[in-house]
Formats: structure tokens, sequence, C-alpha cells
């Protein structure tokens, strides 16, 4: 479960965010028109957006109380983010980028290697991330995000800036993540079919 | 014509490969974690250190010397602490030369060092945090990796600039053979008393380290260039 009662000012925009989203093994979307504010959500959650005032619970744990001046960081929260552009880090190969979140998990639920068989990443693992085209970016990018062994995993348009092969190809790996994985996902995209596609409650900002 | 090296200069040789070596070291441990609060803050009184950081690039170094001269003068803390603790002055000694070269060679340190970490995209450090990892393993598992050709540009430009000290160490630490005379005052003394062939040597060695020092920074800012695209 994930109790979000926060607000944040933002380049003179208010947002206020008040929900209760049942978690259990579920992918959650969000949608909403651009600039109402989803990706501010997400990096509110992750604990990335330090100005947002307010509480936040994950399965009943307090990781946000401003009231009294408690702020889990980033680092600590367990909760992996996929990047709409995947920042994968550009001085390491994909190996590499894989074990920096295997090496820093707080615990381990997922190896490596099956995480790169669920991903078929074995044949990338030499790679640095420019010779990479972006499916296989985001593919690296969200096996890298699950070896890190999130209690969540946030995803902001994952699949945005993809042509409609790498689209369909990632999909595939997207459902993998739920049936093979059991994480709880948020997901976040104003392209409905995606949406309707992935998630198993969509919530309209 | 005998145009060998005496014991004197290749002493000088020496020192100033010891002076460089141990400025270049000593900025850089004070000057990366120090460019990188500088690159990032937006402090008015980020601006005013970095305008003081700044301040031996356009000071004469004979301004920047005498007021060290007298900051180093038994009668200043600094000077009577020192003297306390060592039993010597620092004016006209290693240190104290190190001391002045430290300061002098400060701003040649830093902007380089500050324009390359501008340049990170600090979203990945965003993502190594969302990794699990804490600031300070950001900073060195992902800042310094990215950064590394601009770092070793700003070693290198900080070694050269301390080689080719002059007015401030003259200043500082005179012409003293095996203390304080390295080779740049070597190569004055060696003029000044009509030695010109060792002076060619000197000044001929001087200029072609500074232009593969100048090459290789080349090198090494286009590969940086590549690295932070």
């Amino acid at each position: 479960m994930l109790q979000i009662d926060c607000a944040i000012t933002l380049n003179q925009r208010h947002f206020e965010y008040k929900q209760s989203l049942d978690l259990k093994n579920r992918c959650i979307g969000i949608s909403g028109d651009s600039g109402c504010g989803k990706t501010t959500l997400l990096r509110i959650i992750a604990g990335l957006e330090t100005r947002a005032i307010g509480t936040i619970k994950l399965n009943d744990v307090t990781i946000q109380d401003s009231k009294n001046n408690k702020m889990q960081p980033a680092y600590n929260r367990d909760i992996g983010f996929v990047f709409q552009d995947t920042r994968l880090f550009p001085h390491l190969n994909v190996l590499a980028n894989l074990n920096y979140a295997l090496k820093r998990a707080n615990s381990i639920h997922f190896s490596l290697e099956r995480v790169v068989d669920a991903f078929s990443l074995t044949p990338l693992l030499k790679r640095m991330p420019q010779m990479l085209s972006g499916g296989e970016k985001q593919r690296v990018a969200i096996a890298r995000a699950i070896l890190s062994s999130p209690k969540l995993l946030l995803m902001d348009e994952p699949l945005s800036g993809l042509d409609l092969a790498q689209k369909n190809d990632l999909l595939k790996y997207f459902n993998q993540i739920k049936t093979e994985f059991n994480l709880p996902i948020i997901y976040v995209s104003h392209i409905e079919q995606e949406l309707n596609e992935l998630s198993d409650e969509i919530i309209y900002l | 014509m005998n145009i060998s090296l005496g014991p004197a200069e290749i002493a000088a040789f020496w020192l100033t490969l010891k002076l460089a070596l141990s400025t270049t070291i000593i900025l850089m441990l004070i000057c990366i974690p120090l460019a990188w609060w500088l690159a990032k803050s937006k402090s008015w009184f980020a601006m005013i250190i970095e305008s003081i950081v700044a301040l031996p690039i356009v000071l004469p170094p004979t301004v920047l010397g005498f007021y060290l001269l007298i900051a180093f003068s038994p009668q200043t803390l600094l000077g009577e602490q020192y003297l306390s603790i060592t039993g010597q002055q620092l004016a006209f000694s290693f240190y104290g030369i190190l001391f002045a070269s430290l300061i002098y060679s400060l701003p040649f340190a830093i902007q380089p060092l500050q324009a390359t970490f501008s340049q990170l995209d600090t979203r990945l450090l965003e993502t190594a945090q969302s990794l699990g990892a804490k600031p300070f393993d950001a900073f060195i598992s992902i800042v310094l990796p990215i950064c590394k050709n601009g770092i070793i540009s700003a070693a290198l430009l900080c070694f050269a600039h301390t080689v080719g000290e002059f007015g401030v160490i003259l200043m500082i630490g005179g012409n003293i053979p095996g203390e304080t005379q390295v080779l740049s005052i070597a190569l004055f003394d060696a003029v000044e008393s009509l030695q010109y062939e060792k002076a060619h040597m000197m000044a001929a060695g001087l200029l072609i380290f500074s232009m593969v020092i100048l090459i290789v920074m080349n090198i090494l800012k286009r590969g940086q260039l590549r690295a932070t695209d």
C-alpha cells in the first residue's frame, strides 16, 4: 500500500497529491495531460523532489513526514525508477551498469543471470550504452532498476521516443516484469492504449 | 663549447619537479571538492569565494609575493607559529614557496575543474541515488570517472603553471640553490651571469615541456567533450 498526501510548488505552479494505492503485485497506471504533474508525483515518491511537503507511507512505513522532519533519502527508499531518457551511465558498459545496481541493493531478490535472461541482455553485456538502440537502452535501464531489488518500481513514460517496433518489443518485457518478478509498478504515460495494455488500474491526475 | 648542465641546474630541475608535484597533488585534493561545490552552488557566498579564488590570475605576482612575505614574517601569527614549530622561517624555504605556489596556482586548478563539473549531467547522480548510491559514493563512482579527462587536464595545467612560476617564487624564496632555486630562476640566473648555453638548454626544455602539456590537454579536452556529450 502506498499512501501519499503531499504538496509542492514548482515554477509558480502548485501540485497536490492525495492518493492511497493498493500496490500488491499490481501495475497502477497514471494518466493526465502534459504538465499535470505526473513525473513530479513519481519524483516525490522516489525522494528525488525534496521540496515536497507532506507524508508518504510505503507498506505502512513512513518514508516522508515533513511535520516531523522525516525525509528518507532516495538511496534508502528501495524504490526503483525507470526514467524516460534511460540515463545509463555512459562510462560503464551494460554489465557494469547492471552490477552498479546489484552492488548497492539493500537485499538481493533477483540474481544477475535471471534478470539478464529475462531481458535477453546476454549479447549486449559488453557493449557501451552509446552503441545501443533506444529500445535496448530502455531494456537495460529496466533490468538495472529491477536489480536494485526495489519494493516498488516507478516508470516514467519509458516508451516515449521509441518507434512502433521497439515499443511492441518492450511491451513484451513489461508483461514479464509483472508475471516473473511480481513487482508493484506505478507506470506514467499519456498514451491511453499503453496504459490499458499494462495497467490493472488507471488513475487520472 | 661545453653546454652540459651543472649540479646547480640539475638540483633546480629536481626542486622544480618536487614543487610542481607537491603543488599539483595538494591542489587536486583541495580543489576537486571545492570546484564541485562552486559548480553546483548558486549562493552569493559561492560567488564571492569564486572571485577570491580567481584573484591570483589578475594580481601581479609581485603583489601576491609581497603580501605573502609579510604574512610569513615572524611578527605575524602564521610566521610565528611556523617558526615555533619548525625552528625556521617560512620565507626563503621550500615550504614557503610551496605555500605561495598553492595560492598562485589555485585558480589554474579550480577553473578547469569547475568547467568540467558544470558540464556534467547531474541527472546521472539522481539515477545513482535511485539505485542506492549515497552522495559520496555517487561522486566517486559517477562524477570522477566521467570527468576524468577534465581532472587530468586541470592537474596538468596546475603542474605546468607551477613549473613556469617566477615572480612569486623569487619574492618568497629568493634564489637559494637546492632550497628555493627552481628552473625558471636558475634560467634567470644563467642569463644574468651571461651563461647563454645553459640558459638555452633550460629555456628550450621549458618550451618543449609547455608545448607537450598543451597538446596533451587538447587531446584530453576532446575526449572530455565526447564523454559528457
